[in-house]
């Protein structure tokens, strides 16, 4: 809902552009070191590095996630202002809704569109964490992958290209279920 | 010239353009800019402060940062337009032949393009240079790898969308040969669809060399490049957090200059978008 702008000057818009737009452009392997400097180095919050605990999740976390908040920021802001012109939102507005439960209505009808992007990006998610992994030093497979790499270790690799298939598999299918039970319309289809 | 003069009002593509040229230009008269040799090691000089000589400092081994950086223009960016190059020749050539002649040619290509595209890019270039081994050519080898396929579908919808256009029947009712037909009436209009995208993935590809070199996949140690800088820095971050400053924030300007110019090349070059996002805004 923090997106929800209309009607702003044009000066507002491109600075909007410009703080919306940094984040997914920033490499994700300078985020992360700039975090662990900062937070793990300057002022000593989080462990820099492994995997032990709920602490040490926090900043690889925000690391891999930041590129796709300002993308989902973006692509919701979009669908709420298209679906605001819909003739269902001008028959809740007759029958007196309360604003807030038509943008509970708009929103959760421009989600659609976040949720097949969503069974998109898990590709992109899983090569970001290959480069997450190294930064903090993690023991997953992306890692693993890395190291296989380099020691030209086959088996490994086709072991994790596979596994990577069938992952990205599995989520779309997961993701087609989801937007079906979200939206009825689509699983009526024939 | 409406094109130019519509992208020269826009402020934003005219700061991009010139942002690209200027980084261009000191790329490639970089041996003449830099103010040192970016490869030969001063160890007496590590972890010098900015100075009138090391304008940027050096790094561990005693480098100027400045010259690495000017150096690593060489190969991330100009390896990245060598890689959209390529992609787009190879995509052009198969979309235009799968869009023009249809038939069976076309759908021997689009199937191909087809398995390429149901999976995951990413995984895909992980894999190539997995298979080939690390080394820059074989990053530049993935990139293209995973990108034709999208391109050539891309092109070919456009080149259909196209060939129904009255002029171009009417060219063939003339009796003008395919070249002729390709050259002068559907390259013109197709390239105006793909720059745009060609554009905005251009910073997408510099991400993705520089983020493999940055895992020690690309770059092999003393050439200059930004992300293996930038693996460099990770190793003596507790001591000299400045280290990393330079290369990403080089990464993320220019990146951000080609996906600028890109939003605006396509508000230019496609009216209809242009007042959508007025009605938006």
């Amino acid at each position: 809902m923090v997106d929800w702008k209309e009607g702003e000057t044009t000066r507002n818009y491109i600075l909007r552009r410009l703080l919306a737009i940094i984040p997914i452009f920033m490499p994700n392997f300078w985020v992360g070191l700039l975090f662990i400097w900062m937070f793990s180095v300057k002022f000593n919050i989080f462990p820099t590095s492994g995997m032990d605990g709920v602490r040490s999740v926090i900043l690889p976390a925000i690391t891999l996630s930041l590129t796709y908040i300002s993308t989902y920021a973006r692509l919701i802001r979009n669908n709420m202002i298209q679906n605001k012109h819909e003739n269902y939102v001008l028959y809740a507005r007759a029958r007196g809704l309360k604003e807030n439960t038509i943008h509970r209505h708009i929103f959760v009808n421009s989600l659609q569109s976040s949720l097949t992007a969503l069974g998109m990006s898990i590709p992109k998610l899983i090569a970001g964490t290959v480069i997450v992994e190294n930064i903090f030093a993690w023991p997953g497979i992306g890692r693993l992958c890395v190291t296989a790499i380099f020691n030209r270790d086959y088996p490994i690799i086709q072991a994790y290209v596979l596994l990577m298939a069938v992952l990205f598999v599995i989520c779309n299918l997961l993701v087609d279920i989801f937007s079906a039970v979200l939206d009825p319309r689509l699983g009526q289809e024939q | 010239m409406i094109f130019w003069k519509r992208l020269k009002s826009d402020k934003v593509a005219v700061i991009c353009i010139s942002v690209i040229i200027v980084v261009l230009l000191l790329g490639i008269f970089a041996p003449l800019v830099a103010p040192h040799n970016p490869i030969e090691p001063h160890i007496n000089v590590k972890f010098a402060n900015i100075s009138l000589d090391y304008p940027l400092g050096t790094d561990h081994l005693g480098r100027c940062v400045l010259s690495r950086l000017l150096y690593g223009i060489q190969t991330t960016v100009v390896l990245a337009l060598v890689t959209m190059g390529a992609t787009l020749l190879i995509g052009t050539l198969l979309g235009v032949i799968a869009g023009y002649f249809r038939g069976w040619i076309d759908e021997v290509i689009m199937r191909f393009c087809d398995v390429l595209l149901s999976f995951p890019s990413e995984v895909m270039i992980l894999a190539i240079v997995g298979m080939l081994g690390p080394s820059l050519t074989h990053v530049v080898i993935a990139n293209i790898a995973a990108k034709w396929a999208w391109y050539t579908r891309m092109i070919r919808s456009s080149v259909v969308q196209y060939m129904d256009k009255n002029y171009i029947r009417f060219s063939k009712v003339l009796g003008c040969n395919a070249s002729h037909i390709i050259r002068k009436h559907l390259l013109p209009n197709v390239v105006s669809d793909i720059i745009v995208l060609a554009t905005l993935d251009t910073g997408w590809v510099i991400l993705n060399i520089s983020g493999l070199s940055f895992l020690g996949l690309g770059v092999q140690a003393p050439t200059p490049e930004w992300g293996m800088m930038l693996n460099e820095a990770k190793n003596i971050m507790t001591t000299h957090p400045a280290q990393m400053l330079a290369p990403g924030l080089a990464i993320l300007i220019i990146v951000i200059a080609f996906n600028f110019l890109g939003d605006s090349l396509r508000d230019v070059l496609d009216p209809k978008y242009n007042q959508h996002r007025a009605v938006a805004k």
